[in-house]
């Protein structure tokens, strides 16, 4: 009868190496999105930066804006001429 | 701080709130979603608020600048906003946190992990906060508004400005470490 060991040394060996270089890479991972903000407002802008508004807002505008009357010339303009 | 942003006349044409939307329209995109925390809503209050500014180009008179401008027409839009949800929900505002009796190190750099949640950190900090902290932080971190901006946007003057910001980022510091 032939026994197989399900995690003979070898493989053992290497599946510990796997682990091993896993866990180094999320520690490295963690490392790469750690991140220090001198500030609140630091951490704000960042996030800000981070924040896009979603696209379909203009298309919205564009809709909602074609039923609106044109708008009028600004009152400088209007008196200045331009 | 910088100074106030360009010529606000620049800007200001009819026929262009394409490039009005185009320069200013994630300031006022993430005012409504920090101070709501809900990004559906804040795509309703961006869109309302540039129908408002295409509705009223004339009536910019280039006293401010556009960018404040546009901040007090979100705001006012919010606070709208804010006073209907309020109608219709009973809140429960219980005591409001002592952040000036609390000891603690708030000078202290922030620093987090994991960049994906510093949103919803943010979101869950802003929360805990009173809604003026909340509204002061948020323009203070728009680099081109000036104290004097803030303090004629929420109407006080710019030294009250500057010591409640302080409180502000000491609250939000404070109630930023509890969330992990």
């Amino acid at each position: 009868m032939c026994i197989m060991n399900p995690d003979p040394p070898k493989q053992r060996f290497q599946h510990q190496q796997r682990q091993d270089e896993t866990f180094e890479q999320h520690q490295t991972s963690e490392r790469r999105t750690e991140r220090t903000f001198d500030s609140v407002e630091d951490m704000l802008r960042h996030d800000m930066a981070q924040t896009a508004p979603p696209p379909g807002i203009v298309a919205r505008l564009e809709v909602s804006l074609e039923a609106e009357p044109p708008p009028q010339r600004s009152w400088w303009r209007r008196l200045f001429g331009g | 701080m910088p100074e106030t942003a360009s010529s606000p006349h620049a800007a200001v044409e009819p026929g262009t709130w394409q490039a009005l939307y185009e320069e200013h329209s994630r300031y006022v995109y993430y005012l409504a979603l920090r101070t709501f925390g809900d990004e559906a809503l804040a795509q309703d209050i961006t869109h309302d608020v540039f129908v408002k500014v295409y509705r009223n180009l004339d009536r910019f008179r280039g006293q401010a600048s556009v960018r404040t401008w546009l901040y007090r027409i979100t705001i006012n839009h919010c606070q709208n906003v804010q006073r209907s949800w309020q109608r219709r929900n009973i809140i429960n505002t219980g005591d409001a946190p002592t952040w000036d009796a609390v000891a603690s190190n708030t000078e202290t750099p922030l620093r987090i992990l994991e960049i994906e949640e510093l949103g919803q950190r943010i979101q869950q900090t802003l929360d805990a906060l009173p809604e003026e902290y909340k509204l002061l932080l948020l323009l203070v971190a728009d680099e081109k508004l000036s104290y004097q901006e803030i303090a004629s946007l929420t109407d006080q003057t710019a030294d009250a400005v500057r010591g409640k910001l302080h409180r502000a980022r000491r609250a939000f510091t404070l109630e930023f470490q509890k969330t992990r």
